[in-house]
């Protein structure tokens, strides 16, 4: 099945593009896909994705369908063919 | 709104607002709506001088600015109502100044204050559109909170470095801040931030503020539009209601 991630702010350098579609398995949870795209891209990738390393600290907002994967079984959502995950970093000020 | 105060265009008005009066959709009536609305602009720091300036500029009847905080140096690169002069004092009182010199006609209520959620009824009061110019989440939480209990559409924007997030939250039309942000996003110290950023959210914003007043256009509900100035890309992500949300939710 195929999913849809689009990225935001430094991802979009990281993996070097705003969307793709990405070839997946059934029943892939967000932390699985999450971790092909960080073989693909790069420990730096994976250490701002997760909030580590050098990006200690960091929360990303990740919008499944439009609804925060907070909401769902956060990494451990499972995905569905034609489901969006849009990764954005935090905004706070103003 | 009430009618009994509805207020007419003045001939020295009809001049002021010709430009945008001619727009479609807008109107002698879609100006009659400015100058008879109250907007409350709640941070008047990067976001909230330009918002207010621009609302100012445009006719909003009375606008409502609330802050807590005197301008500092490191303010000035965006906080554009204060000048070096200014250092020191009140930013909200600083700002009438300037917005009256602007535009006489406006009436501008200036508070000293920090919205919190055992004052915001009296602070924020009621007004027909509230407008995010905070820095925090803590307080956009308790203003999205006042605004859905009060049907009052509330225009939310944040800013880091050159990005930036703008949307529209009316309450049963779409998700509001809770349903998008269900647990609250980290706080941060010092954001480091392009002044010129926060004035492209804050002129989104008066955007969306006029076209509910007037009732024109789409307004930016459901939606989050993400602008990256980095790559100069502006890009909108779908937002989702919860039926379950503790705030606006059918079903809390």
């Amino acid at each position: 099945m195929r999913v849809k991630v689009k990225y935001f702010a430094l991802l979009r350098k990281l993996a070097g593009k705003r969307e793709e579609d990405v070839e997946i398995d059934e029943e892939t949870r967000v932390e699985e896909l999450l971790e092909k795209l960080s073989e693909r891209y790069g420990e730096r990738f994976r250490d701002y994705v997760y909030g580590v390393g050098e990006f200690r600290g960091l929360t990303l907002m990740f919008l499944l369908n439009g609804r925060n994967i907070e909401l769902m079984d956060g990494f451990k959502t499972r995905l569905r063919d034609g489901d969006t995950l849009s990764i954005l970093p935090p905004v706070v000020g103003g | 709104m009430s009618l009994m105060s509805f207020q007419e265009l003045t001939q020295s008005e009809l001049e002021r607002y010709d430009r945008q009066i001619l727009i479609p959709g807008w109107g002698l009536e879609g100006q009659k709506r400015l100058k008879n609305a109250k907007v409350a602009v709640v941070g008047v720091g990067g976001l909230g001088c330009p918002a207010s300036l621009y609302l100012t500029a445009v006719g909003v009847g009375r606008i409502r600015i609330i802050d807590k905080e005197k301008f500092e140096l490191s303010n000035l690169n965006r906080q554009i109502l204060g000048y070096q002069t200014d250092l020191g004092r009140f930013k909200v009182h600083v700002a009438r100044e300037k917005l009256k010199m602007l535009n006489p006609g406006v009436e501008v209520e200036p508070i000293v204050a920090e919205v919190t959620r055992d004052n915001v009824h009296e602070v924020v009061g009621d007004v027909d559109v509230v407008v995010d110019g905070m820095d925090n989440w803590r307080t956009r939480l308790v203003l999205n909170e006042y605004c859905v209990s009060h049907g009052i559409p509330f225009i939310h924007a944040a800013v880091s470095e050159m990005y930036g997030q703008i949307t529209t939250i009316v309450a049963g039309n779409g998700p509001c801040l809770k349903c998008i942000f269900p647990r609250t996003p980290p706080e941060a110290e010092k954001t480091p931030v392009l002044g010129a950023t926060p004035a492209l959210l804050a002129s989104l914003q008066v955007m969306e503020v006029v076209k509910l007043i007037i009732g024109i256009g789409e307004p930016l509900i459901g939606r989050m539009l993400f602008i990256d100035g980095r790559t100069m890309r502006f890009e909108e992500v779908r937002v989702e209601k919860r039926e379950d949300c503790p705030v606006c939710g059918s079903k809390r």
